[in-house]
């Protein structure tokens, strides 16, 4: 069984700063200091593969259960002896003996408060601890194959094997694959399949804005923002299938550049790039292969995920009232992990799948208040801002990547 | 001022984190799950023990017979599948073989109720027979003599066909059949006769002779018996063996010996005991032929109807005899005898008597070859009639089941059968009489025409169901001891299963080279293992060693075998030397004693019905250290023992 695809959902960590599409090149004046915070909701329910289908996050689940099943739960002459039994009485390996059915949803709250500090009046330092609550559900069904799977018990409970009780057992197996995927779980230590929530710290981010060119009349802004990311998220646990991990385990360290090209009448253009190195990190994983996914031992491996590279491009428009718009695009792109296994069989299975890309449009509208506070119309400045975020099919194939649609509210304060 | 700034800086923060802190506590509602359902249409196959036709829980004894298979962990799937097939048409052939079996049992009943009607139209054909001749005989004294010298004739020219066999064997022979000649050869005759079963049996109303051609020969050499002693099994053997005693052959070789002398107060004193003794030696021979044969077959038994075996080795009675008679009065060691020495304890004295004696070896050998289908002239001429009052025709058909066609023509039947037509063309009766006799005669014939066709019959199924029983067990065997497929075969372990309604006690062998069946009994009522209290002298119990639980429900015996000395039950390496002779009794074991020891053996065995008609009892077994690991995985089956 594979492992759900949701590791990359620790990206929402960097929603905390302001690195998307529709953000922009400008540093805080010197002294001033702006408390924001993100409220970030995205609901789970479907992925795109590595061939950029959409799928249910379940379809792991989803397993057609066949004598290959059965062959892997028996080991050396054991294994022998029924693939001979399989042959004799021409039962395929691959034949279908039932199919688990499942459905798995998650909703994923981010509560990211954002301090951000004007050191200079070009240099804008800033903390992020993002805050998560997810909570998934999952429920796991079984429709048997009844032709196939009568047809083995049938073949063993008769006396030419008298194997009444490996038949009875195949019965309570095949009657019940949910039950039986649950005492397999059972027995190698994981957790039982239905609700899971946790609450907890995601990985830290601290940045440091540069603007690099422009002053404030200027058409054009450049800006660095660079920074790292501390593993202080907790990383998915190699005994539950369904959870959410609130980081990646590792450090992380990103540089990029943003540009803003005010194009007149209260628009301007933003375009930025960023490259993150995922630093090596060690942590507990199951050694599963291409064959066996649950019945695997426990280890900790040292692992060198993929480096990733972000770039967005937006148009964004503010007016005297206060009112702001933006339309953006982002495309992401992760790098193949690496992972020290022990076997070569279980690297590749570990960091099968792991590379991503996706691309996304945002849409934001919100208001502003430091207008008016210049006017001295009102006396404190802040913003707010309700941003949507959706991938889309477009440019480049989303792949390996949560298939989600994400809301964020976004308020700051200045002061 | 500032403090107002200050305050609604506070209010504006208090005022986000409020609609964030409730935005947070939405998180707990998750999107509503597809329902997903459990799907399935399967039935749970019952325990086969619950079939009443076939349970643990009656009474009786069950004697089963199966294999212990050690498998090799680098066997390959291909001889696994091929080994299955093989147990799985071995075991179609033991059910097959079992209804065989019950179709030869009712056809040989079917056959039995034939001959009784043959033998009860056969007495009456004889007693017409015995009216007609004795009339001849009292009525027309000419007639009968001419009748005599006929049959003389007859056998003279027979008996000449015979020399001319016995010639193709010794280039010696005299083919003029000199005096010399004819008198050896009745001198074999009338030793073969002596130890016959069958013609010791067929009673005679006056003495018998071996053959007619050597009657006025045996009269020169002793005095006539009384006409009463062929009435008597004993007075007839006694007249038999003294006329054999006073024989050259043996004279000369047994004049000075104790043991001629013992012989002869023996036969004086005790004639029926003599009797008895040498039928009972052709039985005892019988039987160890029979057990033999059974032991080869054993597994599959054959209850009371042995396969007829035609001897081999007929002289060999003759020594048995002799050894019997001088076990019984210590007159010889039977050690030093042989048939040479039997015939001719002494040397050669010349030449001319080392060739005769060479003769008469040659003469015996051939004449015992024979004894099943001995001289027609015998049968013909052995003057039974007039009052012969019953011819044993089991013993003319079922003596010889393989040649049964052959057998019926030399059966003393057709004796009867040509006396119609001699009494026909030299007797002339009267024409009511002999109608009567033909009548009969055709009735007979037919009888024994279907009695001949049913038996031949019987004898090709059977031995057809043998075949092919033999080869699925062949191929098995075969199969099963190739390189690389087991480390271990006890291809002959044997299981008894007493059941009672309290008790059950299960005694277990798992191969022939050790004597003790470990037994070990279980309470069905209290389902406990407890002590048997009933054991036979080659039957050992002992808990620590041997266990056994029974579960009712599922019909399933679990052995539980502590191997602390792996060689109480022949646990240990066993060579695979000539299992290429004996394959359908293959063992070997490449496990030595030292690496089964401190091991348990557990077994569980399931009850079931194979083909709704043989009991089996079979499953996995295996091998465990003192951790519980498996060490060796095996299986073990066994089948109800059937019978032909």
């Amino acid at each position: 069984m594979n492992r759900l695809h949701w590791g990359c959902l620790f990206l929402f960590a960097a929603v905390a700063l302001p690195l998307q599409a529709l953000e922009n090149a400008q540093v805080l004046p010197k002294g001033v200091r702006r408390v924001n915070i993100k409220s970030v909701q995205l609901d789970l329910g479907t992925e795109y593969d590595a061939k950029g289908n959409i799928i249910s996050l379940a379809d792991p689940l989803q397993k057609k259960i066949t004598f290959e099943d059965v062959l892997k739960s028996k080991e050396g002459l054991d294994n022998t002896l029924l693939r001979a039994f399989l042959r004799e009485n021409n039962l395929p390996a691959t034949q279908e003996l039932g199919a688990l059915t499942a459905d798995l949803r998650g909703r994923v709250r981010v509560y990211a408060p954002v301090i951000a500090y004007g050191l200079t009046s070009r240099v804008t330092v800033a903390l992020a601890v993002p805050y998560y609550s997810a909570r998934t559900e999952t429920q796991v069904g079984y429709q048997a194959n009844d032709t196939n799977a009568q047809n083995f018990i049938d073949i063993l409970a008769d006396p030419k094997y008298n194997k009444v009780a490996s038949a009875r057992e195949a019965y309570e197996n095949f009657s019940n694959g949910a039950a039986t995927l649950s005492a397999k779980l059972r027995d190698n230590g994981y957790e039982p399949i239905g609700a899971w929530e946790k609450h907890g710290l995601g990985d830290m981010q601290v940045a440091v804005k540069s603007k690099l060119y422009g002053e404030d009349d200027s058409a054009i802004h450049l800006a660095n923002l660079s920074g790292f990311v501390a593993p202080t998220g907790k990383v998915d646990s190699p005994d539950i299938l369904t959870d959410i991990s609130f980081g990646d385990g590792s450090w992380d360290f990103f540089s990029g550049l943003m540009c803003d090209q005010k194009l007149g009448a209260g628009v301007t253009l933003n375009q930025y790039a960023k490259f993150t190195y995922q630093a090596p990190a060690r942590r507990v994983l199951r050694m599963k292969t291409a064959d066996e996914s649950l019945a695997v031992e426990r280890r900790s491996i040292g692992y060198k995920l993929g480096n990733k590279f972000d770039a967005g491009l937006s148009i964004q428009y503010a007016n005297e009232l206060g009112i702001e718009l933006g339309l953006g695009y982002i495309y992401a792109r992760k790098g193949t992990d690496n992972y020290d296994a022990p076997s070569d069989d279980v690297a590749e299975e570990l960091a099968r799948d792991s590379d991503s890309q996706s691309n996304s449009v945002e849409l934001k509208m919100g208001y502003s208040s430091i207008p008016a506070f210049k006017r001295k119309e009102i006396p404190v400045p802040f913003s707010v801002g309700l941003q949507y975020q959706q991938l889309v099919d477009a440019v480049a194939t989303n792949r390996n990547i949560p298939n989600t649609k994400m809301l964020t509210l976004d308020v700051n304060l200045y002061f | 001022m500032k403090l107002l700034k200050h305050a609604t800086i506070c209010s504006t923060m208090m005022t986000m984190v409020v609609i964030v802190s409730l935005l947070t506590a939405c998180v707990n509602s998750v999107p509503k799950l597809k329902p997903q359902k459990i799907v399935s249409n399967l039935s749970q196959p019952p325990w086969a023990a619950s079939d009443e036709s076939f349970h643990m829980h009656g009474k009786g004894t069950l004697e089963m017979s199966g294999s212990l298979l050690i498998w090799d962990d680098a066997i390959s799937i291909d001889d696994i599948v091929q080994i299955s097939q093989y147990s799985a048409a071995k075991r179609a052939q033991v059910v097959a073989f079992e209804r065989e079996g019950l179709w030869l049992h009712d056809a040989r009943a079917k056959n039995t109720e034939k001959e009784q009607l043959q033998k009860d139209q056969q007495t009456k054909l004889q007693e017409l027979l015995n009216h007609a001749y004795n009339s001849a005989k009292e009525a027309n004294p000419d007639a009968w003599r001419q009748l005599m010298e006929k049959r003389r004739n007859i056998a003279t020219t027979l008996i000449k066909k015979e020399f001319d066999a016995l010639a193709t064997l010794d280039p010696d022979w005299d083919r003029t059949a000199s005096e010399d000649t004819l008198h050896t050869y009745c001198d074999g005759k009338i030793f073969e006769y002596a130890v016959n079963p069958i013609l010791l049996q067929r009673p005679y109303k006056t003495q018998p002779t071996p053959h007619i051609v050597c009657e006025n020969y045996y009269r020169q050499l002793t005095s006539p018996c009384p006409e009463t002693a062929g009435q008597e099994t004993g007075s007839r053997l006694q007249c038999v063996w003294q006329t054999l005693m006073a024989t050259p052959t043996f004279t000369e070789h047994y004049s000075e010996s104790d043991t001629l002398t013992a012989l002869k107060t023996f036969i004086a004193e005790k004639p029926e005991q003599f009797a008895e003794l040498i039928l009972a030696t052709h039985q005892d021979s019988s039987k160890g032929r029979y057990l033999r044969f059974y032991k080869r077959f054993g597994r599959i038994g054959f209850g009371e109807r042995s396969i007829t075996v035609k001897p081999s080795k007929e002289m060999l009675k003759v020594i048995r005899l002799v050894e019997a008679i001088e076990s019984k009065h210590q007159l010889d060691d039977p050690a030093t005898l042989s048939t040479d020495r039997l015939l001719f304890p002494s040397p050669a004295a010349t030449p001319e008597i080392a060739a005769q004696r060479k003769r008469i070896i040659t003469i015996m050998q051939i004449l015992a070859k024979r004894l099943n289908d001995t001289s027609i002239s015998d049968y013909l001429f052995n003057e039974p009639i007039p009052g012969h009052a019953h011819i044993d025709l089991q013993a003319c058909i079922s003596s010889n089941l393989s040649s049964a066609s052959k057998s019926a023509h030399a059966c003393v039947l057709e004796h009867l059968f040509t006396l119609v037509d001699e009494l026909r063309e030299d007797i002339t009766p009267s024409k009511e009489l002999l109608d009567k006799i033909d009548s009969l005669r055709s009735m007979v014939r037919s009888l024994v025409q279907e009695i001949k066709e049913w038996a031949e019959t019987i004898a090709q199924r059977e031995l057809e169901a043998l075949t092919l029983y033999s080869e699925a067990v062949n191929a098995t065997a075969k199969a099963v001891t190739a390189d690389g497929v087991a480390k271990a075969l006890y291809s002959q372990a044997q299981l008894i299963i007493n059941k009672s309604e309290k008790l059950l006690q299960v005694s277990i062998l798992l191969t022939e080279t050790v004597d003790v069946w470990y037994t070990a009994c279980f309470d069905r009522i209290n389902a406990e293992a407890v002590a048997c209290t009933d054991l036979e002298e080659n039957q050992a119990q002992d808990n620590s060693v041997f266990t056994i639980h029974y579960d009712k429900d599922e019909g399933r015996l679990d052995l539980h075998f502590n191997l602390a000395n792996p060689t109480l039950f022949g646990l240990q390496r066993l060579s695979r030397d000539g299992l290429d002779r004996d394959a359908d009794r293959a063992s070997f074991c490449s496990i030595t004693a030292d690496e089964f020891r401190g091991l348990t053996l557990e077994a569980s065995l399931y009850a079931n019905l194979y083909n709704e008609a043989l009991e089996i009892l079979s499953g996995s077994a295996e091998f465990l250290d003192a951790d519980g690991n498996k060490v060796y995985t095996a299986s073990l089956g066994f089948d109800r023992v059937v019978n032909l």
